[in-house]
């Protein structure tokens, strides 16, 4: 059996401006013995960038082995590929040199062509026997490239991977040589890049899931990509994957002004109260833990409020905290939110008075159900509505000496607008009424018509966002 | 004669693209996610969507990805980071996307050599990175990664969505 010379190819060069190199390696793959082959531009790019049509593209040419190189720019630096592979298509190395300039130094030459030397004496091994269909199937694509087929969609051209010269090649991908003077080559030995049938690799015996032909929504990838502790986003496993809940921690913290009223409207001959709005204190944070669920305090009290009495004037205190647990129902991804609430709160009036005459104290320790709607108005104003309703359960009641037990409940109803101030500032306007309703089942006419306690307030307030 | 007949022949086979830029709508892509859902720009409308394409057999982007999963939770809730991998080989893709364990940047699969998108995109530096903005318009346009480039794009996302 005669054997032929092993046969070398080499393909071109893909990217602006390579003549200049192609014309200095010439004399390299001369002495190599390596062959010029045109090839179409769509393959030579596949073959620059070791796609996965670099293995037909490379059988088709039916020779012992193929180099194709590619010309990079990164950052102003222009860099050499060059990529070899065996007549089976797998890929032997993958060489980056920089150039300088336009052109590869005679240092960077010199090594690729004892690379060159080696890799073709290493393909040669696997030379194949004389005869077969190599020497037609050059013809046809040295003299007929138009007869080949075009792709049904253009293959786009050569993608370069930008390899800078500070990079390490990270794990499991070869190492891209930045100087061919330190590493006369390459080897690729890497599953990175390796050919192995699919059939044989762990990941094929996952289980796949058919297809969905809906579309991925936008609530979807924010909740996948909260990055839970531990949770990754499964990129791999066709199984389907349930929304992690988001659970990256979002505080903020607030402190403002506020201007605090009351009217008070007992049945009988009780006292009422009514106050102009005064000064007050407020002070209000929440937590959101995840995307859905939030947990938020506020308090506020009036700084100096006084009440004049027939005995003198009456230091007098009204104020109010709630804690409050929240659930987004809708717009935890964005755009409106709906969240629903529960919590408990209290709310105090007191005068420091033991005037006979004087208006009542009140106690009112409740329970909150209700929602809240939050509607962006572009990129830095957000409008904020509330409503909720309040079962008393318990604080004092300063007519039950009076009437008897009596049922109270309230309701809440409250806006907000708030402006993005800066990237972690937000200035909050707000206006809340809180009325309690009273009635008495035992009380007869005295209590008829029930009363009510009402308080008004409106506040500013700046946030921070963390 | 035979190298002009070549030469002209190769320049018959270079396809044309015309690459996207900063200021053009964006071109939508034709990707899907692990469980094979479509995966489409336009359903992203309203958020910001940084979206880089990238392939295993690119090595900064094995570099690159987990940069961007590091800046993702500073602009959680502002904007949506997509990694569109595009080798050809989709299991080799999702090996390499799960490889990574990127817990803030999520993956959509784009074969190269299959999608009309990449011919607008056209990324032929890699990795190559994109930013729209809520109305769809090429912001950013980013070519290659080299180390601390997240944190230029931070800084830079941060004074577009504020």
């Amino acid at each position: 059996m005669m054997f032929l010379a092993p046969t070398i190819v080499f393909v071109g060069i893909a990217g602006n401006h390579h003549e200049v190199v192609e014309k200095q390696l010439a004399p390299v793959f001369e002495k190599a013995g390596v062959q010029e082959l045109v090839i179409p531009m769509p393959d030579l790019g596949q073959l620059a960038r070791h796609t996965d049509a670099s293995k037909d593209i490379v059988k088709k040419l039916h020779v012992d082995g193929v180099i194709s190189g590619a010309l990079i720019t990164a950052g102003g630096q222009k860099t050499f590929r060059i990529v070899i592979y065996d007549g089976n298509g797998n890929m032997r190395s993958l060489d980056e040199t920089p150039l300088a300039g336009k052109k590869l130094t005679g240092g960077d030459l010199e090594v690729l062509a004892i690379n060159l030397t080696d890799e073709v004496g290493d393909l040669g091994k696997g030379k194949k026997p004389a005869g077969g269909p190599r020497a037609e199937a050059l013809a046809d694509v040295e003299i007929d490239p138009p007869k080949k087929a075009p792709p049904a969609i253009p293959a786009p051209p050569a993608r370069k991977a930008v390899v800078r010269d500070d990079e390490e090649a990270p794990p499991g991908m070869p190492a891209a040589k930045k100087s061919g003077k330190s590493a006369p080559k390459a080897e690729l030995a890497t599953p990175a890049f390796a050919d192995t049938p699919a059939s044989e690799t762990e990941h094929e015996a996952a289980p796949k899931e058919t297809a969905d032909a809906s579309a991925v929504s936008m609530d979807e990838i924010e909740a996948m990509t909260g990055g839970g502790d531990g949770a990754t986003i499964d990129g791999g496993s066709s199984t389907a994957t349930a929304p992690a809940p988001e659970s990256t921690l979002h505080l903020h913290v607030g402190g403002g002004f506020a201007v605090i009223g009351r009217v008070f409207t007992p049945p009988m001959a009780l006292n009422g109260f009514t106050s102009t709005p005064v000064g007050g204190e407020q002070f209000a944070a929440d937590v959101a833990p995840t995307a859905r669920t939030s947990l938020d305090v506020m308090a506020e009290r009036t700084l100096s409020m006084t009440t004049t009495l027939a005995t003198g004037t009456a230091s007098t205190v009204v104020s109010r905290w709630e804690i409050n647990g929240g659930y987004a129902l809708a717009g935890h991804d964005g755009g409106t939110r709906l969240v629903a609430n529960l919590g408990l709160g209290h709310r105090a009036f007191s005068m420091e008075s033991t005037d006979p005459s004087r208006s009542p104290d009140n106690e009112y320790n409740y329970v909150l159900l209700g929602a809240r709607l939050a509607q962006p108005l572009g990129d830095k104003v957000t409008l904020r509505g509330e409503v909720e309703l309040e079962p008393v359960f318990g604080g004092a009641d300063g007519m039950q000496m009076t009437l008897g037990p009596s049922t109270r409940w309230g309701l809440d109803v409250g806006a907000a607008l708030e402006y993005k101030l800066a990237a972690h500032f937000v200035a909050r306007g707000a206006f809340d009424y809180q009325r309690f309703s009273w009635s008495w089942d035992a009380a007869g006419a005295r209590a008829a018509g029930g009363a009510s306690d009402s308080y008004p307030s409106g506040s500013v307030a700046v946030r921070t966002e963390f | 004669m035979k190298s002009l007949v070549a030469a002209a022949l190769l320049l018959l086979a270079t396809p044309a693209f015309a690459e996207v830029k900063k200021g053009d709508h964006f071109v939508e892509l034709d990707a899907k996610s692990a469980t094979g859902k479509s995966f489409h720009l336009k359903d992203m409308a309203g958020k910001w969507v940084l979206f880089t394409f990238g392939a295993s057999w690119c090595a900064p982007c094995h570099k690159e990805l987990p940069a961007w999963d590091k800046v993702a939770p500073k602009f959680k809730g502002k904007v949506l980071f997509v990694s569109v991998n595009i080798n050809n080989n989709e299991k080799e893709g999702k090996e390499f996307m799960d490889s990574l364990k990127l817990k803030h940047v999520f993956p959509v699969f784009m074969p190269d050599e299959n999608s009309p998108a990449m011919k607008a995109y056209d990324p032929d530096k890699m990795p190559s990175t994109f930013v729209i903005d809520p109305k769809g318009t090429l912001q950013i346009v980013q070519y290659g990664y080299d180390k601390g480039d997240e944190d230029k794009l931070a800084t830079a996302l941060d004074s577009l969505v504020k």
